[in-house]
């Protein structure tokens, strides 16, 4: 299937802003580090840099060849098949689990009155659409979108000047490094070595030149943004309530002068939208890759509405999901994220240049 | 009803591109008879095709030395003028081919003699198949048949009772010139081309409508203009099958980028200024003989918030006034939505003074905020459309009743609350800014309604984003509608929220400049559109 | 709810009939696929089977493997 060149690198570092923002602003992943957090949250941003260099350069080894292309490459015919299968239900799974991280949140903070079923399938029909126009129409939406994510972060952060209080960021590695490092593993997983999921979308780019370039402001501005509201959090909660609250991003926008929260809500819609819409056209593509179809866009609509049907079937409440995100996800996302990539890097390098 | 559905799909299937091109060949020519030579059959055959025509008009003349050449003048009394007819034909007709003395001798070069020697008209042609003649007739022309010759003569003597050039009714501005476009081709085409003194301003004239045969110019400037565009615009405008065009907007419903969408991707203006700076732009304008109406294209969501003024006046201003118009779009799109999602799930976004004093006003009406906004609404659209038919006198006198008897009466009753009145005369005033998407937006701001009565703010963001994506696949004559938005187009952000001065405006348009051969659409080098030093 | 259930797929096909009537066979057989899986995952959800539910499934390979691993 030709790929048609069709976003920009501004596109391109957008759509990853909204992605690593995601659904983890909203659960923040690192709070089990108490007042590290931000530190945690550091040190996985660094190691996103590495994971994101890893598949870049993953890419420009083997350019104009998305993910699937490269495992059958890398693997072979049947191997590499059968493990992009495994990559697409892991990227159709984020979805679904995208999803109800959102419908959960909007149904606890919001809406606690309207199904939850309804809240993730009114979230399922833009995403369709979107995913249906091609993947010039999300760049281009992401374009025109994303850019509000930082705008309002900076205003929420402003806003909240008064409430800080520093001391709450000491004492500084009070229990020693473990539990530091066990967040910035959780924060590793999720959100930044799911990026792995831009191997799909990386030859869509017409700007190959910027590839490097988009790709890593975007995880920078993302990575600022993250731990810009992890210390904002900590600082106007107080460590101890935001380690327990399970959605501190929110419990700190509510002290926010006019109780604008909902507003900043939209924040929230945007950063997970650009998540969702980059798993579905990851699934599609990926799909599409694998029984060599004519176009993707057909699929977009059934792919959304099993994405939706899993959502709703995986998990009985809220607890569940925040027990399985933080307990299982990190191991279960390991091999997608890290094993997999390294030993595709490793045969890549192996094949171009020790043959 | 499954015929017009079969219609409909046609017409879908033949915007591609593959249709007109098998279509080119045409069989006019073999349709087409000559002129007859024997003056006797060509009356009669004037006879048989404006027959019961009351306004035709046939001289028969004879002329020469003496009176041996038998002729037949015939015109449209209405579509011509009668000064020109009496003293630049008739009159040499009858009276200096005598003197010159015009004889059996030269009745080959009869016609030569005739078109050199004695008509003073301006313009004069030949015509040798009678079909062209008549079409000439019908246009305002004056056709004189020679007998025994099989060539007809015509001459332009076309003049008829048309409205002076005035100051447009749809788009006033304080500063600028007063003049607009008026129902005659030839006009508008003036008005133009004494603004864009310039041999490269093209207009190519096209026949459109089966029974109309209404004049379609095509207005360009050569050398600026994208020629992928023009090509586009002209194939399309030349595919256009239809009985009667009117008016421009019939064309502009053929020759649309995306039919079924709620907003117009193509423009149209009564204003030779504005006409004539989107042709200096690169634009493609098409007159239409009728109407004063200007299309251009490509329109982009941009011009929307683009007024002729913002240009003769200084930046400040005119950012401001974009900065407005702006706000206008998002208050007049949003506002009854944001009310009614406030008043439904957000409560608590309000200060509480505020808030109070709103469930004091809703208290004791018996309607759902959302359920009042849609009535009100719908009876300002009412309102609106009654303005619009009544005659001007009367329609003052109903914006008064409605405004202010029955807004404040309904309020009395208890029907409606205060906020709501409030609400929706500022929604309604604010959407007279931004007149070119006041349909749109009855649209966007109706799903909205709904999207805000069913899930608040983030139903509103849900529709915001929908229509967002639907603008994103939006095209203009090859041009993304949403430019220099997205994509992204760093120099055309000049021309935008902020008026650049004019010195600091450096470059056309790039995003008109895309080229269909070059795989990257929307960059191209900047010295193609460069302006010339 | 199953009459709700099979309606919207009636609605998803009819929206996307146009590109169905113009894919090939494969094209078809994937689409319907991934319908049908959708189906079931719903009918699964509204039946309440908890059986095969990927996140438990997923829970209990990991902790098989980090058990295994000591």
């Amino acid at each position: 299937m030709i790929e048609e060149a069709k976003i920009s690198g501004y596109q391109l570092g957008m759509l990853i802003v909204g992605f690593v923002f995601g659904s983890s602003v909203i659960l923040n992943p690192a709070a089990v580090a108490y007042q590290d957090a931000w530190f945690a949250q550091l040190l996985a941003w660094l190691g996103g840099f590495v994971l994101l260099g890893l598949y870049v350069a993953i890419y420009l080894l083997s350019p104009e060849q998305n993910l699937i292309e490269t495992l059958r490459e890398g693997f072979g015919k049947y191997l590499g098949s059968l493990i992009g299968l495994f990559y697409i239900w892991y990227f159709i799974h984020l979805a679904s689990l995208v999803f109800r991280d959102l419908g959960e949140y909007m149904m606890t903070v919001t809406y606690t009155e309207t199904p939850l079923v309804f809240l993730i399938i009114s979230f399922s029909l833009p995403i369709a659409y979107l995913v249906k126009s091609g993947i010039e129409a999300i760049g281009r939406t992401a374009e025109i979108t994303i850019f509000v994510i930082p705008i309002s972060v900076l205003i929420t952060v402003v806003l909240l000047i008064p409430n800080y209080d520093f001391n709450s960021l000491q004492p500084f590695l009070e229990e020693g490094l473990t539990p530091v490092l066990e967040g910035a593993f959780n924060n590793l997983s999720f959100p930044f070595g799911e990026t792995v999921i831009f191997l799909m979308l990386f030859p869509a780019l017409n700007e190959k030149d910027k590839l490097i370039k988009a790709s890593s402001l975007g995880l920078f501005v993302a990575g600022v943004l993250l731990i810009t509201i992890t210390l904002r959090d900590i600082m106007v909660l107080g460590s101890n309530i935001f380690r327990r609250a399970i959605f501190p991003a929110h419990l700190s926008t509510t002290l926010l002068p006019a109780e604008i929260d909902q507003l900043i809500a939209i924040n929230w819609l945007l950063g997970s939208g650009a998540k969702i819409t980059v798993c579905i056209y990851a699934t599609v593509k990926g799909l599409a890759e694998l029984f060599k179809l004519n176009s993707y866009k057909l699929l977009a609509l059934p792919t959304v509405v099993l994405a939706v049907g899993l959502s709703l079937w995986s998990f009985d409440d809220l607890i569940g999901l925040l027990r399985w995100s933080s307990e299982i996800y990190p191991y279960y996302a390991l091999p997608f994220q890290i094993v997999i990539p390294v030993l595709l890097l490793i045969i890549l390098l192996f094949k171009r240049y020790l043959r | 009803m499954f015929r017009k559905l079969a219609g409909i799909y046609n017409y879908l299937k033949h915007k591609s591109q593959d249709y007109f091109q098998s279509e080119q060949p045409q069989e006019e020519e073999s349709e087409q008879e000559k002129v007859p030579r024997d003056i006797q059959k060509v009356k009669q055959k004037l006879a048989e095709t404006f027959a019961d025509c009351s306004d035709f008009v046939l001289r028969e003349l004879k002329i020469g030395d003496d009176s041996q050449f038998k002729v037949i003048l015939a015109y449209f009394e209405g579509l011509t003028d009668h000064e020109i007819i009496n003293n630049g034909i008739l009159d040499p007709l009858m009276i200096e081919s005598k003197k010159i003395g015009i004889d059996r001798r030269h009745e080959g070069e009869l016609i030569q003699k005739i078109k050199e020697e004695i008509i003073n008209v301006g313009e004069v042609g030949e015509a040798d198949t009678f079909t062209r003649t008549v079409e000439e007739l019908l246009a305002g022309g004056t056709v004189l048949y020679i007998d025994g010759q099989g060539t007809a003569l015509k001459f332009d003597t076309t003049a008829w009772e048309e409205r002076g050039v005035e100051e447009p009714q749809t788009e006033s501005i304080v500063r600028g010139p007063r003049e607009g476009f008026v129902e005659s081709l030839s006009t508008n085409i003036s008005l133009l081309r004494r603004r864009i003194k310039n041999a490269n301003l093209k207009f190519k004239v096209l026949n459109l409508g089966v029974q109309t045969n209404t004049d379609v110019a095509i207005g360009y400037l050569a050398g600026i203009v994208n020629e992928d565009v023009l090509k586009m615009v002209e194939e399309r405008v030349q595919r256009i099958k239809i009985d009667a065009v009117l008016e421009s907007g019939y064309i502009e419903e053929f020759i649309e980028d995306s039919p079924f969408s709620i907003f117009p991707t193509v423009g149209s203006s009564e204003r030779p200024d504005k006409v004539a700076g989107k042709l200096l732009e690169g634009r493609v304008a098409i007159l239409c003989e009728g109407t004063p109406f200007v299309l251009t294209v490509p329109y982009l969501f941009i011009e929307a918030f683009q007024s002729s003024e913002d240009y003769y006046n200084r930046p400040y201003v005119a950012t401001i006034g974009r900065s407005l118009r702006f706000l206008a779009l998002i208050i007049t799109a949003a506002l009854p939505a944001f009310y009614v999602a406030v008043l439904t799930f957000h409560q608590n976004i309000l200060p509480f003074e505020l808030l109070l004093n709103i469930t004091a006003a809703v208290e004791g009406i018996p309607f759902s905020p959302f359920f009042e906004t849609l009535v009100l609404g719908t009876a300002f659209e009412l309102l609106r459309e009654a303005g619009v038919r009544m005659p001007k006198p009367i329609g003052q006198a109903v914006s008064i009743v409605g405004a202010l008897i029955l807004g404040e009466a309904a309020v009395e009753a208890g029907i409606a609350s205060h906020p709501i009145v409030i609400v929706t005369a500022v929604t309604a005033i604010t959407s007279f800014i931004l007149s070119p998407l006041l349909e749109p937006l009855i649209f966007i701001r109706l799903f909205l309604l709904v999207a805000a009565n069913t899930l608040g703010f983030m139903g509103m963001g849900l529709v915001i984003i929908t229509i967002f994506v639907h603008l994103v696949n939006l095209k203009s004559f090859g041009v993304p509608y949403l430019a220099p938005f997205s994509p992204l187009s760093g120099m055309d952000l000049e021309d935008t929220l902020v008026r650049f001065p004019l010195w600091a405006m450096l470059t056309r348009p790039r995003i008109l400049a895309w080229r269909e051969e070059e795989g990257e659409k929307y960059r191209l080098d900047a010295n193609l559109i460069k302006k010339e030093e | 709810m199953i009459i709700l259930l099979v309606i919207s797929l009636a609605l998803i096909i009819a929206i996307d009939l146009r590109h169905l009537l113009a894919a090939t066979k494969k094209d078809i057989f994937i689409y319907s696929a991934l319908l049908v899986a959708a189906f079931m995952v719903a009918l699964a959800q509204l039946m309440e089977w908890k059986l095969l539910v990927p996140s438990r499934v997923i829970e209990s390979l990991v902790r098989s493997i980090i058990g295994g691993m000591g």
